[in-house]
């Protein structure tokens, strides 16, 4: 099955569709969550939240979107918008992480170090590099131009290499 | 290990628990069961269609078969008729129902065309949302138009994170300008009685070195033309163009006064007066009546520019031996009041203006070595910007209530062959009454010139960004808190 028949699938009320994606990309949307919140156990809750909308939203999903970025796009607004309701209001340029609470469970020592970098870049990177997502998805998925999105990747991973000769990293 | 390898290896190492998909969730996509989507009713739809076309086409053979007057009539079809001028038809794109409401902004929503909203953020500064189009794309008033490769226009109303399509209608017609005919095209949607016009510039003109476009409206019949002619004559000028008799009126070259290339043209804020300074004096028209009255001491020719605070009142700046003043002028009784005097000249940066500048509305903005400053001339009050130096790519626009500007850096982008295209960063807004500026901290676009960022209200900022292909062109409506 591939990502377009799924969602059609999933849009006619096809349940062994949805198990499907949800076992495709339930690691990528629990990734992503977890290196946002640092919280296992909200995590889980995001990611079942992100597939019950896409269940609910499959007839809205366009194929000018790769379905791993349109989840992604899921994923990143409803923790954003958990870590608000923790919160009350946190700023898409500050790191939620780092306000969310406490940290459990896995060490990402190096992920967590690429907090020198500003939040957007950083997810420029994670996107990139981690999801395998092209310059022009991530675009899509964070509001910026390609243009932006690269120099911003290129940007980071000068300051990356900068902070690892130096031994910050 | 290098950096990727790092980054791939620990974001592999989150352990994912091996929890079942919900249950809720399994529920309300079963209950999907049974709805059409949008496809199936396409499908349904489309095989109904095709039933009836073909009992249509075994009908109509027969009767070309056996009737002589069904064959004229079929014939008839086919003649050419004299067209009507000026040919109102509906939109060629099919308008469709209103598109899907946007309930979340988590959820990416399409329209018809290639238009959806994409994102919605909040930062600290303000709301942005987020529009993609696959294609050219404009935003006005919070309209939205959307050109396609094949050619399709489309209009969409934003009223908060929801799109509606507007119904289009279609004008071609032909007009005089300067004793030139000129073909007019373009599509226009009215909206409880008010009337919209959006220039269709598909259409190109062979015969003469020129174009006409839509510049807004007048009233709900009526439409603001700008028409530019090159060669054979040299014409720079503004008509109106009456939709329901489809006639134009042609308000400065009655008046004899056709601006030419190198001409100012400014409108008074509603549009009841023109101002047109040539390079040997200056008037301001009348719009109804058609009266040009001559604004004496106004000469292009003399580094002078004017334009209107208010529809009485006009700013005049002057310039020359390196100092300039800035006065303000009473249109009716042609008195002028000094509101600057002599001030040097501020412009370090080489191959670039960076000096005073006219912001409209009759705000300027003042430059020298400690920094910018704004200057209402409705009073002369200076408010210094503080915490901006002088900076050749630094530019600032002003907001539709006066109290607002918008501070930007923008440059050539490097990468752009075409040198056309510039980088853009929004870095403050400056509610010069209370005198803060706040910094904004906005990524950066790749804009293609002058007029891709602009107010849509006093508190709303648009950008429209493009791709490297010119294929996806991006709109980001900033809502500032």
């Amino acid at each position: 099955m591939n990502d377009g028949t799924a969602m059609s699938r999933i849009a006619g009320g096809d349940t062994a569709a949805l198990a499907w994606l949800y076992e495709a990309y339930r690691a990528e949307v629990y990734r992503l969550a977890y290196m946002m919140t640092r919280q296992s156990a909200l995590s889980e809750d995001i990611t079942q939240e992100v597939f019950l909308t896409a269940a609910e939203k499959a007839q809205t999903y366009r194929r000018n979107i790769s379905l791993k970025a349109w989840l992604l796009t899921i994923t990143r607004n409803k923790t954003l918008n958990m870590l608000k309701g923790q919160l009350r209001a946190v700023p898409l340029e500050e790191a939620p992480q780092e306000a969310a609470g406490a940290a459990d469970e896995t060490d990402i020592e190096f992920l967590d170090s690429l907090k020198c970098l500003p939040y957007l870049s950083r997810q420029v990177v994670l996107f990139h590099i981690a999801y395998g997502l092209t310059h022009r998805e991530i675009a899509k998925l964070t509001g910026l131009s390609h243009g932006a999105v690269r120099k911003r990747y290129e940007r980071a991973l000068d300051t990356l290499r900068a902070e690892l000769e130096k031994g910050g990293v | 290990m290098n950096i990727e390898n790092r980054i791939v290896e620990e974001y592999r190492s989150i352990a994912v628990p091996d929890a079942p998909l919900n249950a809720d969730t399994v529920r309300a996509c079963a209950a999907r069961k049974g709805r059409t989507t949008p496809v199936q009713r396409w499908r349904r739809g489309g095989k109904v269609l095709l039933e009836v076309c073909l009992v249509l086409i075994l009908g109509a053979i027969v009767a070309l078969v056996f009737s002589r007057d069904v064959r004229e009539f079929a014939v008839s079809l086919f003649r050419p008729e004299p067209t009507a001028v000026p040919a109102v038809s509906p939109s060629p794109s099919p308008i469709t129902d209103a598109p899907a409401e946007t309930e979340t902004p988590s959820v990416s929503t399409s329209t018809a065309t290639g238009l959806s909203l994409l994102a919605v953020q909040e930062t600290t500064d303000a709301e942005i949302l987020t529009f993609e189009n696959d294609g050219y794309m404009e935003f006005q008033e919070n309209l939205i138009s959307c050109w396609a490769e094949d050619g399709t226009f489309q209009v969409f109303r934003r009223e908060g994170e929801t799109l509606t399509e507007l119904e289009l209608q279609h004008v071609d017609d032909t007009i005089q300008v300067g004793g030139l005919e000129m073909g007019l095209h373009f599509w226009y949607a009215r909206e409880n009685g008010s009337l919209k016009v959006f220039n269709d510039s598909s259409i190109e003109e062979l015969e003469i070195d020129g174009w006409v476009s839509t510049a807004g409206t007048w009233n709900d019949h009526t439409v603001w033309v700008s028409a530019v002619v090159r060669d054979p004559l040299d014409i720079n000028t503004y008509l109106l163009y009456d939709m329901n008799p489809g006639q134009t009126r042609d308000i400065l070259g009655e008046a004899g006064l056709y601006p030419s290339r190198g001409d100012s043209v400014s409108f008074s804020p509603d549009r009841s007066r023109i101002l047109i300074i040539k390079r040997e004096n200056a008037y301001v028209v009348d719009t109804e009546t058609g009266e040009a009255r001559e604004q004496a001491g106004i000469r292009g020719s003399d580094g002078v520019d004017a334009t209107f605070i208010d529809n009485d009142t006009l700013t005049v700046s002057r310039s020359s031996d390196g100092l300039y003043q800035i006065s303000r002028l009473d249109i009716a009784s042609g008195e002028q009041t000094v509101v600057l005097e002599d001030v040097p000249h501020y412009n370090p940066f080489a191959g670039s203006y960076t000096g005073y500048r006219g912001l409209g509305q009759g705000m300027y903005l003042l430059v020298d070595a400690n920094g910018y400053s704004l200057m209402d001339t409705q009073d002369g009050a200076v408010y210094p910007i503080e915490g901006i130096a002088p900076d050749p790519n630094i530019d600032f626009t002003l907001s539709p209530d006066r109290g607002s500007v918008l501070v930007t850096a923008v440059g050539y982008d490097t990468q752009d062959t075409s040198g056309e295209d510039r980088w853009l960063e929004l870095r403050g807004l400056y509610r010069w009454e209370q005198g803060v500026l706040k910094m904004l901290d906005g990524p950066e676009y790749t804009v293609h010139g002058w007029g891709s960022w602009f107010w849509n209200d006093k508190d709303q900022v648009v950008v429209i960004a493009h791709d490297d292909e010119y294929r996806e062109y991006t709109c980001y409506l900033y809502s500032f808190r």
